[in-house]
């Protein structure tokens, strides 16, 4: 059978676009709320506790859930982002709250001493000092999305999740493999590019 | 320059300073010095308002901290401790003009401080500006610590059990440090040790704290002539240091045991 070049490179854009949106929308929830759960010790087990849940479920079931919701699900793309997003907020929540408790208290004592404010701790300090171990937690969070996104097409919204089901359908191991491999290799690549930006990272702080 | 006025400091049940009443003139090294869970740091803290006192006031410079802004009383206040803190992704320079940085001095100021300090610490620019803390041995670290604190053109200083964690012969170089840049910048400074041998060798004055009160206060001469309990079980630690070269009679009870 003829393999659907055309069509795997606008399924990988699409792949690509779903994993992307889904990883921002999940920093810009999972790190405020990480540096808001590490300042109060009242909200850490909640956010925790949350996004422990929601890794618990099923990505298919949530998938399912979603399709009758309005405004966060549906048929589509939007329902597909909203479930790799609450796939993607535990490693990334945890890691942060983890990476600034584990800064040094000495120097968090030091920065105070010194007339930081409280901004200027965080930013000069605490997540510099905690950018290996956040970035990790992207790491994690971007390579699982990846994996999971191919169960995106199930509530149609695009993606080598399309390649694999039809191929599912039609009995059909070319379609699968031409769906799984480049999800397969996309992975890598991904995996590849932040551990380099990672090691660039513990190296500039973990002198 | 700081005053103590009835200062009270309670967390929950428990009081940790029990109205301490402490004047710290110009130019003077007043020495914090008591056991653990004297309050001595508490003290400290209340200085630069890392602490609030829970009654009674700090004055410093005549003006309450708890009326102060935290911050901008901060960056006029040097403030080094025992564990350093160095920022461990800055360099050394980088470290040295936190300060300066934060009150927003232009870079070739912040520049020609940072120099300067290195040098009189010890560890020219050349050599260490750009290096990162991890590079360095504790004794380093802690002068690299001394700098930062100074870096703002300090006249106020804050030391937490600063040599503490040093082996004994840089510590004495690090209290002659001390000493050489008191009298260079006109340093006012509040030093709290535990060791008594320190704080004669860097203290104008020794308040003696004991369970958050002030036990005894006065010049070194006037503390060696005290008969508080406390000061002579401070008193008893030097003869304890004399022993290996006058051998007690074996009769003699170890000193310093039952405190």
């Amino acid at each position: 059978m003829k393999i659907p070049w055309v069509e795997m490179a606008r399924l990988l854009l699409e792949h690509l676009q779903l994993v992307g949106m889904a990883m921002l929308i999940a920093c810009a929830i999972a790190l405020p709320l990480g540096v808001v759960a590490v300042r109060s010790e009242r909200i850490r087990p909640w956010a925790l506790g949350f996004a422990n849940v929601v890794q618990t479920i099923p990505s298919l079931a949530v998938l399912g859930f979603l399709i009758p919701l309005a405004y966060i699900g549906g048929v589509g793309r939007r329902s597909a982002v909203v479930a790799l997003v609450l796939y993607a907020l535990l490693p990334i929540l945890r890691n942060t709250v983890t990476g600034i408790l584990s800064v040094d208290p000495a120097v968090r004592a030091s920065a105070v001493a010194l007339g930081m404010t409280e901004r200027q701790v965080l930013w000069q300090v605490e997540l510099p000092l905690a950018a290996p171990t956040i970035l990790s937690g992207i790491h994690i969070a971007a390579v699982a999305s990846i994996g999971t996104a191919t169960l995106a097409a199930a509530v149609g919204a695009g993606g080598l999740g399309v390649l694999i089901f039809r191929g599912i359908s039609m009995v059909n191991s070319t379609l699968i493999l031409a769906g799984a491999i480049p999800a397969a290799l996309l992975s890598l690549v991904t995996d590849r590019l932040l551990r380099w930006i990672e090691g660039y990272f513990r190296r500039y702080s973990a002198r | 320059m700081i005053d103590f006025q009835q200062v009270q400091f309670r967390v929950g049940q428990k009081e940790i300073l029990r109205g301490l009443d402490l004047r710290v003139d110009k130019g003077e090294t007043l020495v914090l010095l008591g056991r653990s869970g004297s309050g001595k740091t508490t003290a400290l803290r209340m200085v630069n308002a890392m602490l609030l006192p829970t009654a009674g006031a700090v004055l410093v410079e005549g003006q309450p901290t708890h009326e102060a802004d935290p911050v901008e009383l901060r960056r006029r206040i040097g403030y080094v401790m025992q564990d350093v803190g160095l920022f461990p992704h800055w360099t050394v320079a980088r470290n040295v003009g936190a300060v300066p940085r934060l009150l927003g001095w232009p870079e070739d100021r912040i520049w020609r401080s940072v120099e300067t300090l290195l040098d009189e610490v010890g560890l020219p620019a050349d050599e260490y500006a750009e290096r990162y803390p991890s590079t360095l041995s504790g004794g380093q670290r802690q002068r690299v610590g001394v700098a930062r604190a100074l870096a703002a053109e300090t006249k106020l200083l804050l030391l937490d059990e600063p040599f503490g964690a040093l082996d004994p012969i840089t510590r004495l170089e690090m209290q002659d440090l001390f000493l050489r840049l008191r009298s260079r910048h006109g340093i006012t400074s509040v030093f709290v040790t535990h060791d008594l041998q320190e704080a004669f060798r860097v203290g104008t004055r020794i308040a003696l704290l004991r369970d958050g009160l002030l036990d005894t206060l006065g010049s070194p001469e006037d503390f060696r002539l005290s008969d508080t309990d406390e000061a002579r079980a401070f008193l008893r630690t030097l003869a304890a240091d004399d022993t290996p070269a006058h051998p007690a009679p074996t009769t003699t009870p170890p000193v310093g045991e039952d405190l």
